[in-house]
């Protein structure tokens, strides 16, 4: 998988915030089609590598997508290129409704009203509750609601590549594993997932391979098949 | 996927009301009932409502680029002084019809806004609220002491009033049925910029930049573009006061200018769809009212608007759905 041009390819990437190093060079890859999930304990970097990845903070190193270099793109380019980001705390827009969160998804490509209601149907096929609530604000949705929507948004641009802020954050349990499953589900279909998730049980499962990030460096990449426990985890985390 | 444990209680609102409630439809229809009550009675209050309905002109575009955008500006006072004076010495200096005085006064202010706001609005937050009102403070400035082309304190005088061709606006009671009519169109072009693709990139900015430009909104292009069109907006509200009145002078697009906008937009409700219309007339009404306190009319205005921010933080056009948070509760 990874000897073809990989979808998203990144070099030696590097974050400060201030004169406080958040995330040493760090080079990771994502095949097309693959899941990836990162894993590391809280302050490990991993929210700060999603962020320098999609530009919303300055960093140096380069990022390659389908081995184009896009390092010095905007955010709103990466977007049109079709890396899409669901941020953690999921990002809506709560005053705006259903409706004009997904139409907000849509934002780069919008074609025709066909082409937006073939998307819309698209959502709707994977989320049904959020059909249900088109016209309602997204402020006043449940925790999973919300979250449905954060996805929902992001494939509005049917993007190549998802990359995904703990997703599960926040919810119970099962909602959790439900919107992770919906993730699966893309990924079969062929979506590009970089995931970012607290619940390593949940996303080992997802993911065919994972980086451990600790102290603002990988420590290990490893198909996902060779943890067999807990204590393997640990080992990565702490070492 | 429809769970209990991933539902949400409330039942889904209907389109209409999730841009209009029933109390801010009623209030938008006390202030038409307040126009038309002012067309009957007369008087002194002609003047006030006129004065209001400009400066709801005014707010709807300081709505777009402080409630839809997110962004702070205490200076909007700076393009109503250009659309004032532009007003004013195209048509009194070179004999200019009003109505394109006006017109060419907004491309003025909006070429201004352009190269005024490509470098200011790189700042954010208080540094965006500080030069921004720097800029209100230099304009008002220049207007003094450019006494070669604004003529100083003396201002100008002799303004006509609207019209087109030999049709003018010369009756009082005309001249509020004419801004009521502009203000009404201005609300409906606001309102279809809102909903439209555009004003939606808008609200996505103020509810997160970073979230919006992950979705390819292009935030810097467009917290621009809301700046020219509240720049458009406030020129044509500087230019409507010059030719209602038919008198300007620098105090008139001074600071204070700023403070009162800024307290009619909040006192209406920033962000709200009719909030800039409501802060207007009831800020303009409510200043007639405290005036029969003398010597207190101050204090008495002052703890007036301290009292709406305070139990009505998001203003009075938010007022229905705070009543009916705590009916639910």
């Amino acid at each position: 998988m990874t000897e073809a041009t990989p979808l998203i390819s990144v070099r030696d990437l590097a974050a400060s915030y201030g004169h406080i190093e958040a995330l040493r060079p760090t080079s990771l890859h994502v095949a097309p089609g693959e899941f990836v999930t990162i894993l590391g304990p809280n302050g490990a970097g991993k929210t700060t590598l999603l962020r320098a990845i999609t530009r919303l903070i300055p960093s140096k190193g380069q990022v390659l997508f389908n081995g184009q270099d896009v390092t010095g793109l905007k955010t709103h380019d990466l977007a049109k290129l079709g890396i899409i980001m669901v941020m953690e705390g999921r990002g809506l827009f709560g005053d705006m409704s259903v409706r004009e969160n997904l139409q907000l998804g849509a934002y780069k490509m919008a074609g025709s009203q066909a082409d937006l209601d073939r998307r819309l149907d698209k959502v709707f096929t994977l989320f049904p509750r959020l059909k249900e609530r088109i016209d309602q604000t997204a402020s006043s949705m449940s925790g999973g609601e919300q979250q449905m929507l954060a996805v929902g948004r992001a494939l509005m641009a049917e993007p190549k590549l998802l990359i995904l802020d703990e997703p599960s954050l926040g919810l119970a349990p099962r909602v959790a594993t439900e919107i992770l499953s919906t993730l699966g589900a893309l990924n079969k279909e062929g979506l590009g997932i970089l995931l970012v998730e607290q619940k390593a049980p949940l996303a080992l499962k997802l993911a065919q391979r994972v980086y451990i990030l600790s102290s603002a460096s990988v420590r290990a990449e490893l198909p996902t098949h060779e943890i067999k426990s807990h204590h393997d985890l640990a080992r990565y985390y702490f070492s | 996927m429809t769970s209990p444990a991933i539902t949400s209680a409330k039942p889904p609102a209907t389109k209409f009301a999730s841009r209009f409630d029933r109390f801010q439809v009623g209030l938008l229809g006390l202030a038409a009932l307040a126009v038309v009550g002012t067309l009957i009675y007369g008087g002194y209050l002609l003047t006030v409502m006129q004065l209001a309905m400009i400066y709801g002109v005014f707010c709807i575009g300081l709505n777009f680029f402080m409630g839809y955008t997110g962004q702070a500006s205490f200076g909007q006072n700076a393009f109503a002084c250009i659309g004032g004076y532009g007003s004013a010495i195209l048509c009194v200096q070179f004999g200019w019809e009003p109505l394109l005085a006006l017109i060419a006064s907004m491309v003025i202010a909006g070429i201004f806004a352009l190269i005024i706001g490509y470098p200011t609005l790189r700042l954010r937050g208080h540094y965006l609220a500080m030069a921004t009102f720097s800029l209100g403070l230099i304009t008002y400035d220049i207007s003094i002491q450019w006494t070669s082309v604004t003529q100083g304190y003396m201002g100008y005088a002799g303004i006509p009033p609207l019209g087109i061709g030999s049709f003018t606006v010369d009756s009082e009671r005309w001249k509020l049925v004419v801004l009521a009519v502009i203000l009404g169109f201005s609300f409906w072009l606001s309102l279809r910029m809102r909903d439209s693709r555009f004003g939606r990139g808008l609200r996505a900015i103020s509810g997160s930049e970073n979230g919006a430009a992950a979705l390819g909104v292009r935030v810097p292009r467009f917290k621009l573009i809301a700046f020219i069109v509240a720049a458009l907006y406030a020129s044509a509200a500087g230019s409507l006061f010059a030719h209602t009145v038919g008198f300007i002078s620098p105090e008139v697009y001074g600071p204070q200018m700023a403070v009162m906008t800024f307290t009619m937009l909040f006192v209406g409700g920033v962000g709200t769809i009719v909030g800039p219309i409501i802060g207007a007339v009831v800020t303009s009404l409510l200043q007639e009212v405290v005036r029969g306190s003398g010597h207190f009319q101050d204090i008495a205005y002052a703890v007036v608007l301290l009292a709406t921010l305070i139990y009505a933080p998001k203003g009075l056009s938010a007022l229905g759905a705070l009543f009916r948070r705590k009916k639910e509760a």
